[in-house]
């Protein structure tokens, strides 16, 4: 049961939440989204997802780049090799979490 | 929030299923094929299609504008890019291929519609998703299409002639547009709709 637990602290705070794991997600599946798909894919508010983004950042997941449109600012988001790996990692987790939690609870 | 399967499907595809895209390209052939039905044959003067290309692509033009103000854009992989680019290769040329077919022969079935019905069967939410309702859709508009390519092998080679329509071509051209129209319109709505409303709340 302990190994369970071990998992469970073993997970990327940085990527588990909801919110930041649909990010990371939409990223993943694309080469690039700007701040409006994500904030309609997402459901969020621009100031939350902006927070979001900028832990992304911080943890080197993602990359933004602010471009000036017909003079109207367009952020463009990208998904690092590091964040792709991560994600990966994550999911990897998450499925040997879930087999492992059968394995104790066949039914 | 919608689940992760619904938000990888939606970004996944998110270009393709903005539905309004398909309506010019519906829109031109309907009005294309139905200007070839009414006009007096040696036509002479080819500006009003002209007009409607023209126009459908102005009018794609400003869809285009719409969908990335209001819901941004998500830039597809390079590789799923490149396959779309031989996708439409592909049925470029099949498509000029039965339309020479259609106009050489007089067959009882018409290569144009069922061309467009293959298109519709193989799009690509319905191999990423084939259970969704976008797919369902697709699935029914390419039955009627089947259905009015093959029809004069069961009412007759001049049947369209009795509703007016001057030849088997136009006639499948007029309703794979209006199709096309139909199509677009219902999953600009499904589109909308599948988008998240309610804010997440994780922390």
């Amino acid at each position: 049961m302990s190994n369970i637990f071990e998992e469970i602290a073993g997970l990327d705070k940085l990527i588990h939440g909801p919110a930041r794991l649909a990010i990371m997600t939409i990223l993943s599946t694309s080469q690039s989204a700007d701040f409006l798909a994500l904030q309609r894919l997402t459901g969020l508010t621009s100031g939350n997802l902006s927070a979001h983004l900028s832990k992304l950042a911080e943890g080197e997941l993602i990359i933004y780049e602010k471009q000036f449109v017909d003079k109207k600012p367009k952020t463009q988001i990208n998904i690092t090799k590091k964040g792709q790996q991560v994600l990966e990692k994550h999911w990897l987790q998450l499925e040997n979490f879930r087999a492992n939690i059968q394995k104790l609870n066949p039914e | 929030m919608k689940n992760i399967t619904q938000t990888k499907f939606l970004s996944k595809n998110y270009s393709t299923l903005h539905g309004l895209k398909g309506v010019p390209l519906g829109l031109c052939l309907f009005l294309i094929s139905f200007w070839a039905n009414i006009s007096h044959y040696p036509v002479k003067n080819i500006s009003l299609p002209i007009v409607f290309a023209l126009g459908s692509l102005l009018l794609f033009i400003a869809i285009d504008q719409y969908y990335k103000r209001t819901f941004g854009e998500v830039k597809q992989t390079f590789a799923s890019r490149r396959a779309q680019w031989i996708e439409q290769f592909i049925l470029g040329t099949l498509a000029i291929v039965a339309f020479w077919i259609d106009v050489t022969f007089n067959l009882p079935v018409n290569f144009i519609g069922l061309l467009f019905a293959l298109s519709y069967l193989f799009d690509k939410p319905k191999i990423t998703s084939p259970s969704n309702k976008y797919s369902i859709i697709k699935l029914v508009l390419s039955i009627c299409m089947i259905l009015a390519s093959i029809s004069p092998l069961f009412l007759g080679v001049n049947w369209w002639n009795t509703i007016g329509v001057r030849a088997p071509i136009i006639g499948v051209t007029m309703l794979v547009g209006m199709l096309g129209v139909i199509q677009g319109a219902i999953w600009h709505i499904f589109f909308v709709t599948s988008l998240p409303t309610a804010e997440v709340k994780d922390e």
